[in-house]
């Protein structure tokens, strides 16, 4: 009897963490960009992006340019120098493919260019861009300082539409913060699409929304255990953060977010989340459970590295690579690290 | 110890004695006076520069014509509507509102949403000479605010006819 009891509750206790407790898959490197004998350097972790011929785009903050490495991630494409002219770049920070065009936001608007690097068009933009992403040449941008979350532009920058609500923000916690910028950190997270759906996930939180094309909210579900977030909402909807106070460290749950094939697969930041099962979970989007669970090779390391960006390859078996930028400490490099799941 | 601090006392009485002491409290005095003086002056120094910021925005430069020119560079702003054109805007001010030559109708309807400015508000494209404006202010009077570059209308940056006829 007491066994029975002992197992119900720990079933409980593992459907409380959506984690139905398998053991976690171990990842293993096979490729680190930029390789040897190569002209490539970044000059910070750069933001990440792969088109559907499997081409890996990386844009560097700080080198104002974008890399393209081919499938055998060799370099293939410098794109952009800095500036502000046509065809320039300035601090860019996000990066979308598809399979015609590559599109990249910096602080002067969203430029567009064809996959072998050929300036096309840009767009100026007039808020803060938390996230993008594309599809048919409709641009989805999530905005801070604006009444709805998503606006639908289209390549040419004519406004088409907006729909999703934001977090609402005491700003009398935000000490200092300038409401567009306490506005932008609230409600960080990823536009994902998929065939009928646009999401937003929050990476402070880990909530989803899910609209319809229309921008109808679906549902909001959250992606993991109340418990782990719990902490980070009281932070943020509770205490406030104080301007530039470098002591008060606050971290979000994902350090990024990607979707493939009904799943999501969230990047956390494990050395502050330990009860989290992996380094990335994946998630299925229909039930909103775990149902997978990766480490990184050196995952007792992480806190000699500083992950960034993740982006899926297509792989065997539907199986995908994981391409992942980030700092380390280590090294003292910036690289992207691609990673395989061990068989 | 002892013998150490009566030393500066003995010192003290000779420096500081009575016959001294008047010296002392008019050096005091003086001293006090001419702190006083500059601290007003630079005051002033600084209030005048303060004001001239904000007042040569009003400053009037032809007849009654209250004009100031904006120069809107890359408006990626994080405080936004600008809260000294909307000032001016209530104040009733005659507003030159310049741009990137390269922005398109479609980036200066974007920008007067996300200004607040009103839609029949004139936004002109930078021409070679508020270029020429800007490159000179660049080196000197310019005043970067939120990421847009308010250039001041001033004698030294060309008569307010030349920017009218630009």
């Amino acid at each position: 009897m007491k066994k029975r009891v002992g197992f119900v509750l720990f079933m409980l206790l593992a459907l409380c963490n959506g984690w139905p407790g398998q053991k976690p898959v171990a990842l293993e490197l096979i490729s680190s960009l930029p390789k040897e004998n190569t002209d490539v350097y970044f000059k910070t972790s750069p933001m990440l992006s792969v088109d559907p011929s499997g081409n890996i785009y990386a844009v560097d903050n700080r080198d104002h340019i974008i890399y393209k490495f081919d499938k055998k991630t060799h370099a293939i494409l410098r794109i952009g120098r800095q500036g502000q002219g046509p065809g320039e770049l300035m601090f860019p920070s996000l990066i979308y493919s598809d399979e015609n065009r590559i599109y990249v936001k910096d602080n002067v608007g969203l430029s567009i260019f064809n996959v072998q690097g050929n300036y096309l068009s840009r767009f100026r933009l007039f808020y803060m861009i938390i996230s993008m992403a594309v599809e048919k040449e409709t641009v989805y941008l999530a905005q801070a300082g604006t009444p709805n979350l998503i606006s639908i532009y289209d390549i040419n920058g004519n406004k088409i539409s907006s729909f999703g609500s934001k977090y609402s923000v005491d700003y009398s916690l935000y000490d200092r913060w300038p409401s567009q910028l306490a506005d932008y950190v609230v409600n960080s997270g990823k536009i994902l699409l998929s065939k009928d759906h646009v999401f937003f996930v929050s990476t402070l939180f880990a909530d989803v929304f899910k609209y319809t094309r229309a921008g109808n909210l679906v549902s909001k579900t959250k992606l993991v255990s109340k418990e782990w977030v719990k902490k980070i909402e009281e932070h943020f909807f509770k205490k406030g953060l104080k301007y530039k106070k470098k002591e008060e460290s606050v971290f979000g749950f994902f350090l990024d977010v990607a979707f493939d094939d009904g799943y999501f697969y969230g990047m956390v930041m494990r050395n502050i989340f330990k009860d989290c099962p992996g380094d990335i979970i994946k998630v299925n989007e229909k039930d909103m459970a775990i149902s997978e669970a990766f480490v990184f090779p050196d995952s007792d390391k992480a806190k000699k590295k500083n992950y960034q960006s993740l982006c899926l390859l297509k792989g065997k078996d539907n199986r995908p690579f994981f391409v992942v930028s980030l700092y380390d400490k280590e090294l003292a490099d910036h690289r992207i690290n691609i990673y395989q799941q061990r068989r | 110890m002892s013998k150490g601090i009566d030393e500066i006392q003995i010192v003290m009485r000779f420096q500081f004695g009575t016959k001294d002491k008047k010296s002392f409290l008019l050096l005091a005095a003086a001293l006090f006076l001419t702190s006083a003086v500059f601290f007003i002056l630079s005051y002033f120094n600084n209030l005048e520069n303060f004001l001239s910021h904000k007042l040569s925005l009003l400053r009037e430069l032809s007849g009654e014509r209250r004009t100031a020119v904006y120069l809107i560079k890359s408006v990626n702003t994080w405080c936004h509507p600008c809260p000294t054109i909307e000032e001016l805007l209530i104040k009733d001010v005659n507003i030159y509102f310049f741009v990137d030559s390269d922005f398109s109708d479609q980036d200066i309807t974007n920008l007067k949403e996300a200004v607040g400015l009103p839609y029949d508000c004139i936004v002109q494209r930078m021409g070679p000479f508020i270029e020429s404006v800007y490159k000179k202010c660049n080196r000197g009077e310019h005043r970067l605010m939120w990421n847009y570059l308010v250039l001041f209308s001033d004698t030294d940056m060309g008569d307010v006819e030349e920017i009218r006829r630009f």
